[in-house]
């Protein structure tokens, strides 16, 4: 935790949606997307966000950019405080952080060329001059692997992966310290995952960047990520180093998490299978006490009444963070779950 | 897609829209339709055979011959030079008034769908409100107090023809601001004109292109129906809707009087609709190739 001043700093970062109704639009409650999250993230990491569609890991990454307005919290990059910032300042301020999307089908402007769309970061920003921005694209489009050629195609014309590499190249257009990855592989087909995960990889190293790297899929974020935050409805449930989480995971959730990851064979025997025994409860309406108890194997009536803090639990050195009353006692033992290192989806391509 | 055009990574917005316009043959032959009939009704006092108000007792109320191809009417003018006249001043008042409304139109909608909030509100009880005035009685109250010149009617029609567009425009915004690709836009730190202009105004621009054409005809109708009462372009200057409205009475006995107005508008209207048509076609760089 010592050390120089982080590049990324969250403190009790909190989005509500409001959820409104009738005629007038009145308020009649709130999602709460993200709960009260405090991490950091230091200069050159890979920092992963990992857990279900709902658990509010997408809300986190967008309001730390400032795409979604935080509703509380502070969110600090570089040492600048970004929630008080808006207008020129925050526009200025995006040239250091940037944001890769999910959905590359959706995340390009249909009627922009590749080219155009590569180049307008540059336009945006004024990086060089106008003569010298299609070099700047060429370039980027070879940094991140496609032929400049598909300058002029549109990107209906291309594959799925294609269109991630162009959705990278304009993230990376104007320089940025820091990409936010919002599931940057879910979308595509599995073959196509490895080869982009390799290029973040390769950036990262060349390019010295840092990510928050958002996920469901631990396979991936084991391979990438230095540390691992594991998000359940809108809080960290648990947070340490990525070989710590996986090798001991504390929390009965990321268990389950882990479980679920495909091993290409039948779980050993005597491991005790901790899945989750129903859907995540609706974030508008969240439970009482700790909010996995409901699905929980080993919930206590503690559990159903009373909200677990955060606890470092680490043997020394790095902080190994879990938010549950059980972790670490004999009740949710971690022993005998072998990590999930080999044989997870793509593992095999991307070792290659 | 390559091809020729590969020189330069980012020559140009949409690079082929030419080209798939050009695919379009219905489209390219009302662009020659339409080009045609402008040309002839602009050079009228050259190409037209008659002077307009030439009035000539000894034929009239004529059929079509040779001497006088669309026939006369009943002061013994000849129509086909009543027909090109007419035309200069219905294209430019049609032309004119539709860009003016769709331009406005747009403005409003995209306004209103993009900032939300008070502004929305606003602007769509605005255009609510102009959509709730009947036309003709106001228009006939603008007119009487302005000329009836072709500026001042066009001005007039375009302002009371944007509310159709405004409604489509703000609702295709509000679902198009919502997609990634403006969130990406905003992330990397565009501003709103540039987000509203290049990223959302061209993914409506079908609609607009739609709203565009049909306004066209109906300001030609509109500019009619102002004539007939008097409050259009006044007598003996011809325009395609007075011609038609002058005719109306004997229809059954003398058809070459509204036939060949009404083709002339038929024609104009026709084409300008499949050129937005192909233009629609053209703009949407998805239109694949064929």
């Amino acid at each position: 935790m010592s050390g120089p001043e982080p590049l990324v700093r969250v403190r009790e970062l909190v989005k509500y949606f409001p959820v409104r109704r009738g005629v007038i639009r009145r308020r009649v409650g709130a999602v709460k997307a993200v709960d009260g999250v405090s991490f950091h993230i230091r200069e050159g990491e890979t920092f992963a966000l990992v857990g279900e569609s709902g658990s509010g890991k997408s809300t986190t990454g967008r309001a730390l950019l400032q795409l979604v307005r935080p509703t509380s919290g502070r969110v600090a990059f570089a040492g600048t405080e970004l929630t008080g910032l808006a207008g020129e300042r925050l526009r200025r301020a995006r040239r250091d952080m940037q944001m890769v999307f999910q959905d590359p089908y959706a995340s390009l402007n249909p009627r922009l060329t590749v080219g155009a769309g590569v180049r307008e970061p540059l336009d945006v920003h004024a990086i060089g001059t106008a003569s010298e921005r299609p070099a700047r694209v060429t370039e980027l489009l070879g940094l991140v692997g496609l032929d400049p050629g598909l300058a002029n195609r549109y990107p209906h014309e291309l594959s799925g992966g294609q269109r991630q590499r162009v959705g990278i190249a304009r993230a990376l257009a104007t320089g940025p310290r820091f990409l936010v990855a919002d599931e940057p592989i879910s979308a595509l087909d599995v073959s196509i995952q490895a080869q982009i995960v390799n290029l973040l990889a390769d950036l990262r190293a060349d390019l010295g960047l840092t990510y928050l790297f958002i996920a469901h899929d631990l396979a991936v974020v084991h391979h990438l990520s230095d540390r691992v935050a594991v998000m359940y409805l809108g809080r960290i449930v648990e947070l340490g180093p990525r070989d710590e989480v996986f090798a001991r995971p504390l929390h009965p959730y990321t268990r389950a998490l882990l479980d679920a990851v495909p091993r290409g064979r039948s779980p050993e025997a005597g491991t005790p299978q901790v899945a989750p025994a129903a859907e995540m409860p609706d974030a508008a309406c969240l439970p009482v006490g700790c909010r996995y108890h409901p699905r929980c194997p080993f919930a206590t009536s503690r559990c159903r009444s009373e909200d677990p803090r955060p606890r470092d639990l680490s043997n020394g050195g790095e902080a190994h963070i879990v938010a549950c009353h059980h972790a670490g006692t004999s009740l949710v033992s971690s022993a005998g779950t072998p990590p999930p290192s080999r044989g997870g989806i793509g593992s095999p391509e991307i070792e290659a | 897609m390559a091809g020729p055009e590969a020189a330069s990574p980012t020559a140009g917005v949409r690079p082929g829209v030419w080209r798939r316009l050009r695919r379009h043959r219905l489209a390219v032959a009302s662009i020659g339709v339409f080009a045609v009939l402008s040309v002839a009704c602009v050079a009228a006092p050259v190409v037209a055979p008659y002077q307009f108000d030439a009035i000539d007792l000894d034929s009239i109320r004529e059929p079509p011959s040779v001497v006088h191809w669309m026939g006369t009417d009943d002061l013994g003018r000849d129509v086909l030079t009543r027909v090109l006249y007419g035309g200069r001043i219905s294209i430019l008042i049609g032309i004119l008034s539709a860009v003016l409304g769709t331009g406005l139109g747009t403005l409003v909608g995209a306004t209103a769908g993009f900032y939300g909030g008070r502004i929305e509100g606003l602007l769509m009880r605005l255009t609510d409100i102009a959509y709730a005035i009947p036309t003709l009685p106001l228009v006939i109250v603008l007119a009487s107090y302005t000329q009836a010149a072709v500026v001042s009617m066009a001005l007039i029609i375009g302002f009371l023809s944007w509310m159709a567009t405004a409604r489509v425009v703000r609702a295709e915004v509000l679902k198009i601001k919502e997609t990634t690709y403006v969130e990406a836009a905003r992330a990397l730190g565009a501003r709103n004109g540039r987000i509203i202009l290049r990223h959302i105004l061209p993914n409506v621009v079908g609609s607009i292109v739609v709203g565009g054409t049909l306004a066209v005809g109906n300001a030609i109708i509109l500019e009619s129906s102002l004539s007939f009462l008097g409050l259009g372009v006044q007598p003996p200057t011809p325009t395609w809707g007075n011609l038609l409205m002058d005719a109306q009475a004997t229809m059954a006995t003398r058809p070459w009087l509204t036939v060949f107005p009404g083709l002339a508008i038929l024609l104009i209207v026709l084409a300008v609709n499949f050129v937005g048509d192909g233009l629609q076609d053209a703009l949407d760089p998805m239109t694949s190739p064929r």
